[in-house]
């Protein structure tokens, strides 16, 4: 008897010993910390994807995040349809965030939130696992791995100041799965700036690692001198844009923009996509989907600034329910040359012009391709340089950084400061050598009308108009070929170009929201209360704009 | 060793004949007890079990109701004993006798068991036990009541089961129906469903049932939620549903043959209502179409739309050519002065055509099978089948469903004490079409088919016009049927079902049982567009594409089982039972994709442009370990006591919370068995009641901290990990009671309150963290559900029997406790992620979206004032709608004052810069935003069904009523087909100048909300008033009407049958069907199943079949 207790209990014991074995099973599909940091070279490979994160959250992956929203605020671009909250955002006039549950656009406004968050945690987690670790194997790789995850954490803080008023200051000491505190959009900016000076600084300390192997930003082999211009170009368009209002851009630090700009990405910062690999630029995809004018129009408004035939003035002179799209008769070859939509249906077809590299940057579509839209809003080009690339599947290089946008951050800031020769050589670099328009070279002052005379370029609405103000056009000055250039130059290229510039000149319609506020997603998870921002009269709207944009201007 | 052999055979055979002797000698002196077991109508009752449980024997009554009970002489002492008799469907008798040397007579009638509580129950039991001792409810449907064999078990269970919400959401021939027994029990089920535990013949199944033929189906019994569930744990708070296939344990010696055969067609009961009219510009004749050229007067050139679709379409590239542009183009390109100006009238030239009609063809419909019962000797019963079913649909170039399914069961008795069963089948299915729904191609492009396109056009080359539709839009504009015809698709399923069950019986009061089961499917999928393609554009896709998976479920579960009885004196017999239950179940799954083929015909990846692989796999693993004791009291026989508890670790939950309890506490009394019951009429009146509580498993990876590797092997971070995860909890209050008067009159009521608490949700962690997610423990949800049944029979004579059945369920379920801020959730198709709000307080499936205004209340003041009255600015229209008319109008006056293109822009209620007038009215804010507010509920207000089961000789008629009432769907097809004025009600021929409406009434919203409309039922693609609407049905869901011909030139015994499947809807629904919904799908903050997702979006609508069957026994 006794041997039969001896033996049930042995088999209960090892049933139970069994039991305990048997119920823990590993999760194979998908990796954990513990799989995925444990090793030097997979510490670093996780540090080589965050910057994929950032290029995530800013451009790929999804046209369900802020890109298509700034677009359409900043009327660089405009549609119709709800897909996004194009139609919603881009209505005129302008209503605010509601960020509230399941209000338009939500999913976009919390996506980028979370995603730069997640690209800083994982930078800093990165930076983490290398303190455990002691070494990566050598210093010059500790360094650079170091050095990049500062810069990723810099970039993200950076986009989180640039669109919301709040975000979260992550960093490797905090406790990771507990809410890190908010910190306004003026202390998130400050800090990104450090990170990114930290990123420079550690990378001189040791430069032995470099080049950053080109998978880390995909098809880009950086050496310390093109690391050092790009972070440098991050922190000039960090600096200018942070803005929320034209007081504010004005108050930036103007000398260090220009510095950080005259020491910036000489050539177009491009990285190669193909969301194959990971490396994604999702919105030209998505542009062309349906019909050249459906998910994607270019407003007349800005686009008839170009204009030299009279029609621009016809237009702002329409009533606004009845205008309608007009040809821009221009001698800016940025733009289809010709009289006729025929003329520029055909000079549209120049070699390469379906590229970064060629001309024209907009095409005057066939006209059966027309759609109907806000009058304000539509017209009869479209943005055709990123066709290639929609062609090619999304496939291939894809400027996330213009050369022209750091050259042209300087220019502003030469402006600002009053030094104007070096402002108008940067302004002229485009707009002599690609739109082909006259220099602005001479002039001294920001009143002086550019050069010109009728087919002066740009125009822009007059609020001292004979026939109302803003019912028509004036030649602009250096401020405006300035801002001309810029638009221009960085139309569909980088994070909310028209946008973040736009609401620091003062040029966006009124109500536009200059913020997003903290998605309500994140304030439930801080069990606080959410807000909107904009509207007109709103809290965070836009007042009314530079160019009339505003009800009873030009509309 | 020869001669060994010969003397071992010797041997033998003198044993044998010393054995026969012995017992030739012994024949003398044994009891043979013979008789015949009839109805109480005088009808003989073949296959009743004819038992002397004292000496563990038994026999099966002939076909003539005739049975032998032989006891060896060495058994006979003459002791009381009593002979009980059971038969499915009847009371079980006895009788007690005095077993005497020789012969005897027992002739025993039975009652009719109207409310089938005599029938013996095994689900949620802790062992057999009659249905009347069952102290919770347990819903049997047994072979008799399933005589409409479907394509799945759980279909034919429609109607059937008070409490069980049977939602065929799709048509799609072989589809698995979406259940939600006594409602759902989830707010969220992503990844894991709603349905309940699917057990067959013992075998937990890990996957679908369409693998399983019902004809083979003897059994059915529905355990409904945690108060009878309970013992099977932390996977059963969904309730269990419990398959017994056919055995042979009612069979005579021999074999018999059962075969059957049914052939005819299907098709699709109703049409959707594509417009017949078309809004676009013609000339003066109406024939030719207006050219949009730019610099030319409006309509300055005209077109014909049959040459320009020939020009188009008669090419001999893979793609269409651009269509001529029209002026006014309903597909895109319209907006301003055409919407309050157009109206929907004019016909299209030429003929018109159905594209509905057109896709939609009766297709053929067979299934043929064989079954083989019998027994050898005493010991050897065996049942095994095979049979053929294809089900092509309805669906031009479709083929639909195949499934070739075969089965043996086996059991043997190895002396008295030993048990053995085996149940084992195979399936070989496939299927195809799996593509076109929800968002597919087909049904997507289907509502988009102008009249005038006849969808069955074709080339010169023969191919079918690829576009025919030369209007705005794209690729949506295919013609529907391109990749029905283009595309091959096929989803091919092997399935291996098998158990073994070992009974040990050595001594009355101990049983001591074990299974073992296995569960293995195997599914490809391939999908290949192969080189040449065709798209209405020139792409890639014209270069072809291939996609192939495979998954695997794997399933094991064993058990042992030890079941000791007690009577403590004849009143108070008591059970006592533990248990040990191992699952394990493996899941796996790869795919491989690639485009751009380098080689026409050649279905290899490797025949694609390698930089257009893509590969994914997954692989899951779930262990459960169950343990369990419990006993069950019967005091007199009329009170039951019965009570478990049942100790569950599975790998799902978080280490932390490895183990979870569950348990159940339940008791019946049977009232009408007390002495002083002094009703004669009231022939059987019991209550019971049961309090459980079971569990619902979170799904595989929701414990685990998890990154994803993405593209080009990049990590991100998504899920924080919870190491304290544990199953949801269901708690279930259940009381109900049975009636019977007259022996006759049977009505059964439940009652359950169930609260599962512990709701597993994917919660937003705090950005700060990296992280996307975390799946946590947060709220609470509670149903009530009232179940009842009424079996009536109105005539029961020997040759007219006419019998009905009622049943009726009523189930809400709410949202009571949430932990987490409120939340949206839904589906994973476009525009339904958040069609539902989680909140506390809310009826779960209430539907979100936008409200039309139809009320003078909803408008602000003062312009609430201003409203209703004959001259007010705001009136309603024909349709009830509230729209701003101004002061001084009314709604009829749009045409004949020229109104339709006025607006107020001023002074409008919620500030909003324009009214048009006419146009329905979106209730707003303060602010002026468009409101999401409850627009109704995608679950049904209640439930009822009706039976009628009418016998005449050899005459029988069957038919099933099935109703669902006061459910709500979003009719997302419709409401799509509004953005290019395709939906009927767009069409404005027949309506009064009074009534008639222009194109904006049925658009877009206005600039308002940042769109081009006017302020029209397509708004934007999100429920709204107009578009999620009643789907009140009532469906004739089952007829079978059948001829008894008796043999056949004196072979078999022959019935002939006419047998229909969903015959008639009716329903003021808009859509195909109103029985539809989307699958569980994948996105986290997902309500898991279709019964909850009532979306009509592009689904295949279910199928109505007529055919004819033949069957006869051999």
């Amino acid at each position: 008897m006794s041997k039969l207790r001896l033996v049930t209990a042995s088999v209960l014991a090892l049933a139970f010993l069994a039991c305990k074995d048997t119920l823990v099973v590993p999760n194979l599909t998908d990796p954990d910390r513990d799989r995925a940091l444990s090793k030097p070279a997979d510490v670093e490979a996780f540090i080589a994807s965050t910057y994929a994160q950032v290029q995530n959250a800013t451009l790929g992956g999804s046209n369900d995040d802020l890109q298509t929203q700034l677009q359409v605020m900043g009327m660089e671009n405009t549609s119709a349809l709800a897909n996004f909250a194009m139609g919603p955002r881009g209505a005129i006039p302008r209503t605010p965030i509601e960020n509230t549950r399941n209000s338009t656009g939500d999913v976009g406004n919390y996506r980028d939130f979370t995603v730069l968050h997640r690209a800083a945690r994982m930078a800093v987690m990165g930076i983490d696992a290398i303190n455990r670790l002691v070494t990566l194997g050598s210093p010059g790789r500790d360094a650079r791995a170091r050095s990049f995850a500062r810069f990723v954490q810099g970039a993200s803080f950076g986009n989180l100041a640039l669109a919301y008023d709040s975000a979260s200051l992550v960093d490797e000491n905090d406790d990771p799965e507990a809410i890190v505190p908010l910190s306004s959009y003026t202390d998130v900016m400050a800090r990104a700036l450090v990170e990114l000076d930290s990123a420079i600084t550690i990378a001189r300390g040791d430069a032995s690692g470099f080049p950053i192997p080109n998978t880390w930003i995909n098809g880009v082999a950086l050496d310390t001198a093109t690391y050092f211009r790009l972070i440098r170009s991050y922190k000039a368009r960090f600096r200018a844009s942070v803005g929320r209002s034209p007081a504010e851009r004005a108050s930036a630090d103007w000398a260090a923009i220009i510095a950080d700009a005259n020491t910036g990405i000489t050539a177009d910062f491009n990285i190669a996509s193909n969301f194959a690999t990971g490396w994604d630029v999702i919105w030209p995809a998505q542009a062309y989907a349906t019909g050249s004018a459906n998910w994607h129009q270019m407003s007349q408004f800005y686009l008839g600034m170009a204009d030299s035939s009279g029609g621009y003035d016809a237009w702002l002179a329409t009533t606004p329910a009845d205008r309608a799209p007009f040809l821009v008769v221009t001698r800016d070859k940025r733009f289809p040359s010709g009289t006729t939509r025929g003329a520029q249906n055909a000079d549209t077809l120049r070699p390469n012009y379906k590229s970064f590299a060629g001309f024209p940057y907009v095409r005057n579509r066939p006209p059966g391709e027309d759609q109907p839209g806000q009058p304000l809003q539509i017209s009869m080009y479209d943005f055709y340089r990123s066709r290639a690339f929609f062609v090619a599947g999304r496939i291939g290089n894809y400027p996330v950084m213009t050369r022209a946008e750091i050259r042209l951050l300087a220019a502003e800031g030469y402006i600002r400061t009053g030094n104007f020769p070096a402002a108008m050589a940067r302004i002229d670099s485009s707009r002599v050598t690609n739109g082909g328009l006259p220099s602005v070279a001479g002039i001294g002052d920001t009143l002086t009308a550019i050069p010109g005379g009728v087919s002066c370029v740009p125009r822009v609405p007059d609020p001292a108009a004979a026939a109302g103000a803003y019912k028509a056009s004036k030649c602009g000055n250096v401020w405006e070929a300035m801002k001309w250039e810029y638009r221009m130059e960085t139309m569909y290229t980088g994070y909310g170009m028209w946008y973040y510039a736009g609401r620091g000149w003062g040029d966006l319609p009124q109500g536009t929201a200059l913020y997003w506020p903290v998605p309500y997603q994140e304030m439930d998870t801080r069990r606080q209360a959410f807000y909107p921002a904009g509207g007109v009269g709103g809290t965070g709207g836009a007042p009314n704009g530079n160019y009339g944009l505003f009800s009873g201007g030009v509309y | 060793m020869l001669h060994n052999r010969r003397g071992l055979l010797f041997a033998g055979a003198v044993a044998l004949a010393l054995l026969v002797a012995g017992a030739k000698t012994a024949h003398a002196q044994d009891a043979v007890v013979r008789g015949t077991i009839t109805s109480d109508r005088g009808e003989p009752i073949p296959g009743a079990n004819v038992l002397i449980d004292e000496l563990r024997l038994g026999v099966v009554t002939t076909a003539t109701g005739q049975y032998t009970l032989n006891v060896p002489g060495a058994r006979v002492r003459g002791q009381q004993v009593i002979v009980r008799v059971r038969a499915i469907g009847f009371k079980p008798n006895s009788k007690a006798i005095t077993l005497t040397p020789g012969e005897q007579s027992v002739d025993l009638a039975l009652g009719y068991d109207v409310n089938l509580l005599e029938a013996i129950v095994v689900t949620g039991t802790q062992e057999a036990t009659e249905a009347v001792k069952v102290p919770f409810s347990v819903s049997r449907v047994d072979a008799a009541q399933l005589p409409v064999p479907a394509s799945n078990p759980l279909t034919q269970l429609q109607g059937k089961v008070p409490g069980a919400n049977i939602v065929s959401a799709s048509g799609r021939p072989g589809a698995q129906p979406a259940v939600l027994l006594r409602g759902p029990t989830s707010i969220n089920a992503s990844g894991r469903g709603q349905d309940p535990l699917y057990i067959v013949d013992g075998v937990i199944i890990n996957g679908n049932l369409a693998d399983l033929n019902p004809s083979d189906i003897e059994n059915v019994e529905v355990v409904k939620g945690a108060a009878g569930a309970s013992l099977y744990g932390a996977r059963a708070g969904n309730g269990v549903i419990n398959i017994t296939t056919k055995s042979a344990r009612r069979s005579l010696e021999g074999v018999k043959f059962g075969l059957r055969s049914e052939g005819g067609v299907s098709d699709i009961e109703r049409d959707f209502g594509l417009a017949r009219f078309q809004a676009l510009a013609t000339d003066e004749t109406g024939t030719q179409f207006c050219e949009a050229v730019t610099g030319l007067p409006f309509c300055a050139r005209t077109f014909d739309y049959y040459q320009e679709q020939a020009r188009v379409n008669n090419t001999p590239q893979d793609f269409a050519l651009p269509p001529k542009g029209f002026p006014i183009d309903p597909g895109s390109t319209i907006g301003g002065q055409p919407l309050r100006q157009r109206f929907q009238v004019q016909p299209w030239p030429g003929t018109s055509y159905n594209a509905v009609n057109q896709m939609v063809t009766p297709k053929p419909f067979l299934e043929n099978t064989l079954d083989m019962t019998g027994r050898f000797g005493t010991s050897t019963r065996f049942y095994a089948s095979m049979s053929n079913r294809h089900e092509q649909g309805a669906i031009r170039y479709l083929e639909g469903f195949t499934r070739n399914a075969f089965r043996l069961n086996v059991d043997q008795g190895i002396g008295t004490d030993w048990n053995f069963g085996f149940r084992t089948s195979y399936t070989r299915s496939s299927q195809d079409g799996l593509n076109q729904e929800e968002g597919g191609q087909a049904f997507f492009r289907l509502t988009r088919v102008p009249a005038i396109v006849n969808i069955l056009q074709e080339d010169t080359l023969g191919r079918l016009y690829i576009r025919p539709n030369l209007q705005g839009g794209g690729s949506q504009n295919e013609n529907p049927l391109s990749t029905l015809y283009q595309t091959f698709r096929e989803d091919l399923t092997n399935r291996f079902i098998g158990s073994l069950t070992a009974s040990y019986n050595p001594v009355n009061w101990f049983t001591m049982d074990a299974n073992f089961s296995y569960d293995l499917r195997r599914a490809t999928a391939a999908q290949i567009n192969d080189k040449g393609f065709r798209t209405t554009t020139a792409s890639t896709a014209n270069l072809g594409s291939i996609f192939r998976s495979a998954t695997g479920n794997e399933a094991l579960n064993a058990s042992v089982n030890a079941t000791m009885r007690h009577d403590f004196s004849s009143d108070f017999k008591t059970k006592y039972q533990l248990r040990y239950l191992f699952e394990q179940r493996d899941f796996t799954t790869q795919s491989a994709s690639g485009s751009q083929l380098s080689v026409q015909g050649v279905t290899a990846l490797n025949n694609t442009l390698q930089s257009t692989r893509a590969t994914s796999s997954d692989q899951t693993r779930i262990r459960e370990i169950g343990l369990l004791a419990g006993t069950n009291l019967e005091y007199k026989g009329r009170y039951i006591v019965d009570a478990l508890v049942r100790e569950d670790g599975s790998s799902l939950f978080g280490p932390d919370s490895r183990w979870a309890t569950f348990g159940r506490v339940s008791g019946a009394w049977l009232i009408s068995q007390e002495p002083w019951w002094s009703l004669p009429a009231v022939t059987q009146f019991r209550v019971h009641g049961s309090y459980g509580t079971a569990g619902g498993s979170p799904r595989f990876n929701a414990q685990y901290e998890t990154f994803s590797v993405l593209a080009g092997g990049l990590l991100s971070l998504v899920t924080l990990g919870n190491s304290s995860l544990k199953p949801e909890l269901h708690h279930e209050l259940e009381f109900g009671g049975d009636l019977e008067l007259y022996n006759r009159y049977a009505f059964n009521v439940t009652y359950a309150h169930a609260k599962i608490d512990q709701q597993i949700l994917p919660v937003p962690v705090s950005a700060s963290t990296g992280f996307q997610q975390q799946w946590t423990n947060a709220g609470q949800l509670t149903n009530k559900t009232l179940e009842m049944s009424l079996n009536v029979p109105v005539i029961q004579r020997r040759d007219v029997q006419w019998s009905m059945r009622f049943i009726y369920d009523r189930n809400r379920s709410v949202v009571t406790q949430l932990d987490v801020p409120p939340f949206f959730f839904g589906a994973d198709l476009q525009g339904t992620n958040a069609i539902f709000q989680a909140k506390v307080g809310e009826r779960l499936g209430t539907f979100y979206g936008h409200r039309f205004i139809t009320s003078c209340s909803e408008l602000p003041a003062p312009f609430s004032s201003d409203c209703g009255g004959p001259t007010s600015s705001f009136q309603n229209n024909d349709e009830g709608f509230l729209v701003w008319v101004g002061k001084g109008h009314n709604p009829g006056q749009g045409i004949t004052d020229n109104l339709w293109e006025t607006s107020s822009t001023s002074n409008n209620p919620w500030g909003i810069s324009v009214l048009n007038w006419g146009m329905p009215i979106l209730l707003r804010n303060s602010s002026g935003q468009a409101l999401n507010v409850p627009l109704g509920n995608a679950l049904p207000d209640f439930r009822f069904a009706i039976t009628q089961d009418v016998r005449y000789r050899k005459f029988s008629a069957y038919a099933l009523i099935d109703a669902s009432i006061g459910q709500k769907v979003w009719n997302q097809g419709f409401h799509w087909a509004h953005l290019d004025f395709l939906s009927h009600d767009v069409d404005q021929a027949g309506k009064s100048v009074e009534d008639a409406k222009p194109i904006g009434y049925y658009w877009r919203t206005s600039p308002v909300d940042g769109f081009t409309g006017l302020g029209g039922f397509y708004d934007q693609l999100a429920p709204n008033s107009e578009t999620v609407e009643d789907a009140s049905y009532a469906k004739l869901r089952e007829v079978l009407v059948s001829y008894h011909v008796g043999p056949i030139a004196r072979t078999g015994d022959w019935d002939i049958s006419l047998v229909g499947r969903n015959l008639f809807t009716i329903t003021g629904y808009r859509g195909f069907d109103p029985e539809v919904g989307l699958s569980g799908g994948t996105q986290l903050n997902g309500a898991g199943s279709a019964a909850i997702n009532a979306v009509d979006a592009f689904t295949f609508p279910n199928l109505r079949t007529f055919t004819i069957g033949l069957s006869s026994t051999f």
